[in-house]
């Protein structure tokens, strides 16, 4: 999509010394995706935000389900809290940090016009719980063997 | 009806007023981080060290709920205001140091 309002912008981009293109580009970055392109409807903005938040809520509720399992799970076998635990903590820091990007690449596909990029956040968090899942009832079938 | 004069509607005021929610509940689940970290550094008999985490996190939950009140007070402005991403940020901070020290404690124990 190219509005009149992003028309002007390449004209001003193209009109900039290359000195003062790379400052105006490096100020973008710093200010991050809200100083770019068109302000979308502010609904947007927001349902944006609220994902974002959402995800990170998810992230927080991994990190502490994995700290429960450290805490908390018992077992004969040496080392399974880890076997546990870690993976719940890591997917929740990865989480965080994925989600953040997210948002920035959804608030950037939005000022510009174009669709909001695929994630794959869904999948990820799926499927490491379902093998965190399969592990843990492994994990309790072992333990009653060996008891 | 008494004819009082009514405020005319702000556009997204209710998303305004449903990402604020959002933001506090962000900042609600940083806290109860906050408080399981202090609880299990006394468990591990490490009091200094999980005092010090949730004091930290307890911070970072309270710039959480600052931001999540500047926003809701968007509502009642025309214009709203820009994505706090310094705020997106400091929640994402919130959650590693969380998951660091959460690592470190299923690690020691």
């Amino acid at each position: 999509v190219s509005g009149p309002t992003q028309d002007g912008e390449a004209e001003e981009r193209s009109s900039r010394l290359p000195g003062q293109a790379t400052r105006h580009r490096r100020a973008d970055e710093r200010q991050g995706p809200g100083a770019m392109g068109e302000e979308p409807d502010p609904r947007l903005t927001f349902a944006n935000e609220r994902t974002f938040l959402a995800w990170n809520r998810t992230a927080l509720g991994l990190i502490a389900a994995g700290a429960a399992a450290a805490a908390f799970l018992r077992s004969g076998l040496s080392g399974a809290r880890l076997v546990v635990a870690l993976p719940l903590i890591v997917l929740g820091a990865t989480l965080a940090v994925v989600s953040l990007k997210q948002w920035e690449a959804n608030e950037e596909a939005m000022r510009r016009g174009e669709p909001i990029p695929y994630t794959g956040l869904p999948r990820a968090l799926a499927v490491t719980i379902a093998v965190v899942a399969v592990l843990c009832a492994v994990l309790v079938v072992v333990d009653q063997l060996v008891a | 009806m008494t004819g009082a004069r009514r405020r005319p509607p702000v556009p997204g005021g209710e998303a305004a007023e449903r990402t604020a929610l959002a933001w506090s509940r962000s900042a609600l689940a940083v806290i109860a981080i906050a408080a399981c970290v202090a609880k299990a550094g006394l468990e591990a008999r490490e009091p200094a060290l999980g005092l010090a985490a949730a004091i930290v996190l307890a911070g970072l939950a309270g710039g959480v709920w600052a931001i999540g009140e500047r926003r809701g007070s968007a509502r009642r402005a025309v214009v709203p205001t820009r994505p706090p991403r310094a705020g997106l940020v400091l929640l994402t901070a919130a959650a590693l140091f969380s998951a660091a020290v959460a690592a470190a404690m299923a690690v020691a124990s």
